[in-house]
């Protein structure tokens, strides 16, 4: 062994502690609050999207077919998709390892994917776009700074960092040249928060025990809060039911 | 002799000697100022022809990586190496803003006013030699902000060079430069033009009557009343609309706008006419503040070298001072389109109608002098001649969108940008172009290359029509203006091909730049001087010394006669200068 | 793909007073044609006759005074009638453009924004629901009222869809900027300005498929900010709005 292996060796020897460290890192807590979000009431008037007038690209992307908005999707069992949970205080003054890469959010046949979504305070949001058309992503920041740029087709990922914690209400990015596009971004400085489904249901999980106002947000029908206390090691259910 | 005393002044200065930074950086002398002038304007049109390179290579081949250029931008600029359409707004809002208000405001008043006028008139400086500086500087700092601006956040200011509210209003941060920027463009401007007023009312020579000055000086004595009247109006829209972007007024700003699908901030209540009427209230006679001193360089030039009295110098005066007033009563022509009334559109009609006349009279004039000439061909001539056609080109397409049905069409289509580019590219700017080779041996004492002159005069001249002879068909096949790709449109898609011969044009153009900017540094540095009066030219600038020491005239010139008393019959010489003897 | 229909001169003409501005366009450049070339001839011949040469020197007064006085009043006069004679006709163009009341209209109401037409129509009853910028909103981009029962059959698209031979009024209105409403082949421009709610109308002649399009500088998109304009025959157009009105899908409530 010559002088530089046993330096690398060494290094290693010293490093992979580190490393594995990191990885098993213990989760902040063991409590766990789920729930639902219901809607009741009537209905409202959605029209669906004709494309083809403004962009040929786009309606071809859906088989010329029109396409109904993702602003109020009310699923089979009675359950609101697309809404925004999290907690919005207790948490204060406690940090959290943040995910590794960056938040994504996709430019698919002019809607964009996923249409509400959270990320972490510090973390980037990558917009990739998959269309055969341009589109500008304009994002109309009230914390954050403000953003507006071109994506051309064929082009790279526009990556935006986020630095300020906005989620009450998150954030709006719409696309100006398809008036149609918008998406939600919430920006958050801990990792509980969850988008409801197909399903209606939202699980924080991991949670420190302690008490929390958790609050729900919907892009039509606002928003909403409940106050849960919880130990270690419980599980809580929270119902929120928006009425049309 | 009521200048007499202004004369003892400034000459004692002369006799002072000046340190480098008084000499050429802080200087109060017209001519040292109107070269600085002339310089920096010539920089800034350069640069703003720059920008313009770049959108044609956009509009010629959309979406395709910019050449060499291209790698170097930042990502908020382009999209590997495609340019995008916030940077292609960007360039075409500046390059309208240089051009006008950096490049040929500048080099038109600023440069050749300066230089030339005092001396024309037989003063020994400009009025306020102290406010001359100001003014330089003033425009100096004003450039500087515009071409910072391309580091703001979001860029330049992108709403185009007319800046129409509510669209600056909500622009990225580029727009509040812009405004700065003008604020010092304009200030400038307004010292400028007050000097200019003072200096040719009160400063001319004994004898110098206001009907023997020469077409020149009246052209800069309209020029600047022009800008004295009407850039006030652009003034205060400027601080109107800095404050709707700093300070959450809405001068420019209707209720219940809805940005992005939410509801403005702003309180309501204003009126996004309102900048545009304040802004073609400027914009208007700002076009003949672009235009009359190069028809002013042009009828020197003319006179000249045809060897005989200008054609109607009497009616071309009192053409260009009914030109100047009639330039305030036609701003709406440019706002036929904004659901005017049938009352104002006709009252626009007219007066544009009638404004056409005087312009008519003026280009009449210069081409009946020619008739009974003996004309040379140096090449301040050839560029003077060529502005006819081009002037001419110009004004007459003009016609189309002065009457409001086929305004209804051609508005806001390549067929407006064909427009005015005739008027100021291949009229102004070839104007100016005579102006440089005419003053040259003036200001420097050595003469330019002929040859390399008229290499530059043709493939200029070829090139100017490459560009925007295809625009005026663009334009009537219904392509319109500031589209980042026109191939979006299926008008823009059959017009394709124009758009590269107009791209390619532009570039060949910049490459017919060399040889004069070659010719301009290299005459510099030759030993053979000019002669004192190469033109054989009547006016007085050609009866100082050259180039003009500080002060001017050795001795206070005193006119007898007229300014183009060329071919005089029973005169000694085919010329007999305005000054023949010198006071005392 | 390229159509062959748009090169480098005027595009098809479909409408009914397209004709007016085209005449016109027509009659002022063979003017100005006439003009240049005259003056063109003029400068050339100058310029070959007056060189300086041996033995030729210039005249101080070519042309008498009396003359050039004449000269100069006949320029003045002969511009003033030839351009007021080509005002006039426009004048009364411009009357029968906007001063006509079209009998049977089809009502649409075209709807700016950054970057995009949207086009509102009135659906089966023929009548608008309430509209304001307050009810602007993701699910009422046209700014509907949405609990006024008038507009629970409009129903907006972003193409524009007219049909032939009837007269069509379009109410231009933009929710943020100035934008500006251009469709070539009806030789049409109007500006759609904010706070301000403009008419326009016009009547096409022949069946297709071609583009409306911004003319006014809007924003980054502005080059995008178009729309299909889809001229129907009556029947076509019939049925073309029987089928928006199934897509609403709201008759089974």
């Amino acid at each position: 062994m010559n002088k530089l292996s046993i330096l690398v060796v060494a290094l290693l020897v010293v490093l992979l502690p580190v490393q594995s460290g990191g990885q098993a890192e213990k989760p902040a807590g063991t409590a766990t609050v789920t729930g639902s979000v219901k809607f009741e009431g009537k209905k409202p008037r959605i029209r669906a999207i004709d494309m083809s007038g403004a962009d040929a690209k786009c309606s071809e992307a859906h088989g010329g077919k029109r396409l109904k908005p993702d602003t109020v999707i009310i699923n089979k069992n009675g359950t609101l998709r697309n809404a925004f949970v999290w907690v919005k205080s207790g948490l204060e003054g406690k940090s959290f390892p943040m995910p590794e890469g960056d938040a994504m959010l996709d430019q698919k046949g002019c809607t964009y994917t996923p249409h509400v979504q959270g990320m972490r305070k510090g973390q980037s949001l990558a917009i990739k776009t998959s269309d055969p058309t341009a589109h500008n992503v304009h994002g109309y920041a009230k914390v954050n700074r403000s953003f507006n740029r071109s994506q051309p087709a064929g082009a790279g990922d526009v990556s935006i960092r986020m630095r300020r914690d906005e989620s009450s209400p998150p954030m709006k990015i719409k696309c100006d040249i398809h008036p149609w596009m918008n998406a939600y971004v919430a920006v958050v400085d801990h990792p509980y928060y969850a988008v409801t489904g197909e399903d209606g249901s939202f699980t924080l999980a991991n949670l420190p025990a302690g008490t929390y106002i958790v609050e729900v947000w919907h892009e039509k029908y606002g928003v909403m809060e409940e106050t849960i206390t919880i130990g270690d090691g419980e599980a809580k259910s929270i119902e929120f039911t928006y009425a049309g | 002799m009521r200048n007499t005393r202004h004369w003892g002044l400034t000459m004692s200065d002369s006799h002072d000697e000046l340190n480098f930074w008084r000499k050429y950086v802080f200087s109060t002398d017209h001519k040292t100022i109107g070269i600085q002038y002339g310089i920096t304007a010539l920089v800034f049109l350069f640069f703003g022809f720059s920008l313009m390179m770049m959108m044609r290579w956009q509009l010629a081949y959309p979406g395709q990586a910019i050449p060499i250029i291209g790698a170097l931008l930042g990502d908020t600029f382009v999209n590997r190496g495609a340019m995008l359409p916030e940077f292609y707004n960007q360039l075409g809002a500046m390059h309208g803003t240089i051009m006008v208000f950096m490049g040929i405001v500048p080099l038109a008043v600023g440069a050749f006013g300066n230089f030339v006028v005092p001396l024309q008139i037989g003063a020994a400086d400009m009025a306020f030699p102290r406010l001359n500086m100001m003014s330089y500087q003033a425009f100096v700092i004003g450039g500087v902000i515009m071409l910072l601006s391309f580091l703001a956040p979001g860029g330049a200011a992108s709403s185009g060079w007319t800046s129409y509210a509510p669209l600056s209003d909500i622009a990225t941060s580029g727009q509040t430069w812009w405004l700065i920027g003008m604020i010092f463009l304009i200030f400038s401007s307004l010292l400028g033009a007050i000097n200019f007023i003072v200096t040719i009312i009160h400063l001319r020579a004994e004898g110098m009557t206001f009907f023997r000055l020469p077409f020149f000086v009246w052209s800069q004595l309209v020029t600047a009343f022009l800008l004295l009247l009407a850039f006030p109006a652009l003034q205060a829209a400027a601080v109107f609309q800095l404050m709707d972007r700093l300070a959450g007024t809405s001068f420019f700003l209707p209720s219940g706008l809805v940005v992005g699908g939410e509801a403005s901030a702003a309180v309501g209540g204003g009126s996004p006419l309102l900048w545009q009427h304040l802004f073609w209230f400027l914009a208007h006679p700002e076009v003949y503040v672009l235009i009359l001193p190069g028809m002013g360089i042009v009828a020197e030039v003319i006179a000249i070298n045809t060897r005989k009295p200008l054609w109607g110098y009497r009616s071309m005066v009192y053409s260009l001072v009914f030109l100047g007033f009639m330039s305030f009563c036609v701003w709406a022509h440019h706002m036929f389109l904004t659901g005017m009334g049938t009352t104002m559109s006709t009252f626009f009609q007219i007066t544009t109608m009638i404004i056409s006349i005087p312009s008519v009279i003026i280009l009449s004039c210069l081409v009946i002098s020619l008739w009974g000439g003996s004309i040379r061909f140096p090449v301040p001539m050839l560029f003077a001649l060529a502005f006819l056609p081009m002037f001419g080109i110009g004004g007459l397409t003009g016609l189309p969108l002065g009457l409001a049905v086929p305004d209804v069409y051609l508005h806001d289509s390549y067929y407006v940008i064909g427009h005015f580019h005739y008027v100021v590219a291949p009229g102004t700017i070839f104007a100016m172009f005579a102006g440089i080779y005419h003053w040259y041996p003036k200001a420097t004492g050595r003469a330019m290359n002929e040859s390399l002159g008229k290499l530059h005069f043709w493939l200029s001249f070829i090139f100017m029509n490459g560009i925007f002879m295809p625009m005026m068909f663009e334009g009537m096949a219904g392509v319109s203006r500031r589209l980042f790709n026109p191939e979006v449109y299926n008008t823009g898609l059959g017009a394709h091909g124009l758009t590269v011969i107009s791209s390619w044009s532009a570039w060949c153009l910049a490459l017919s730049q060399l040889p004069f900017i070659y010719n301009f540094f290299a005459s510099m540095r030759k030993k053979e001087r000019a002669e004192e009066n190469p033109w054989q030219a009547t006016t007085l600038e050609w009866a100082t010394p050259t180039p003009p020491p500080h002060g001017n005239f050795p001795s206070p010139p005193v006119v007898e006669r007229g300014p183009y008393e060329y071919s005089v019959p029973g005169a000694a010489s085919d010329f007999s200068p305005q000054a023949v003897k010198q006071g005392v | 793909m390229k159509d062959p229909q748009y090169g480098w001169w005027l595009p098809p003409d479909v409408s009914t007073n397209g004709w007016v501005v085209d005449q016109l366009l027509a009659i002022i450049h063979w003017f100005m044609l006439a003009l240049f070339v005259g003056w063109g001839i003029f400068i050339i011949y100058c310029l070959l006759r007056f060189r300086a040469r041996e033995g030729h020197s210039a005249v101080y007064e070519p042309i008498k005074a009396a003359f050039s006085k004449w000269l100069e009043v006949g320029v003045a006069v002969a511009e003033g009638v030839v351009l007021v004679a080509l005002a006039m006709p426009a004048w009364a163009a411009i009357k029968n453009i906007t001063a006509e009341v079209p009998e049977n209209p089809v009502i649409i109401r075209a709807v700016a924004e950054q970057f995009k037409w949207l086009f509102h129509y009135s659906g089966k009853d023929g009548v608008f629901g309430a509209i304001g910028s307050e009810f602007i909103s993701t699910d009422s981009p046209a700014g509907v009222d949405p609990d006024d029962e008038a507009g629970y059959d409009d129903f907006w698209v972003y193409g524009l869809h007219i049909p032939v031979d009837r007269p069509v009024i379009t109410r231009l209105s933009s929710k943020d900027v100035i934008h500006s409403f251009k469709i070539p082949v009806m030789r049409l421009t109007q500006d759609a300005i904010p706070g301000l709610e403009i008419a326009v109308w016009y009547q096409a002649t022949d069946t297709g498929k071609f583009q409306v399009g911004c003319a006014q500088l809007c924003g980054l998109g502005h080059y995008e900010m178009k729309a299909d304009f889809v001229i129907h025959s009556p029947e076509g157009y019939q049925a073309w709005l029987d089928e928006e009105h199934a897509a609403l899908g709201f008759d089974d409530e």
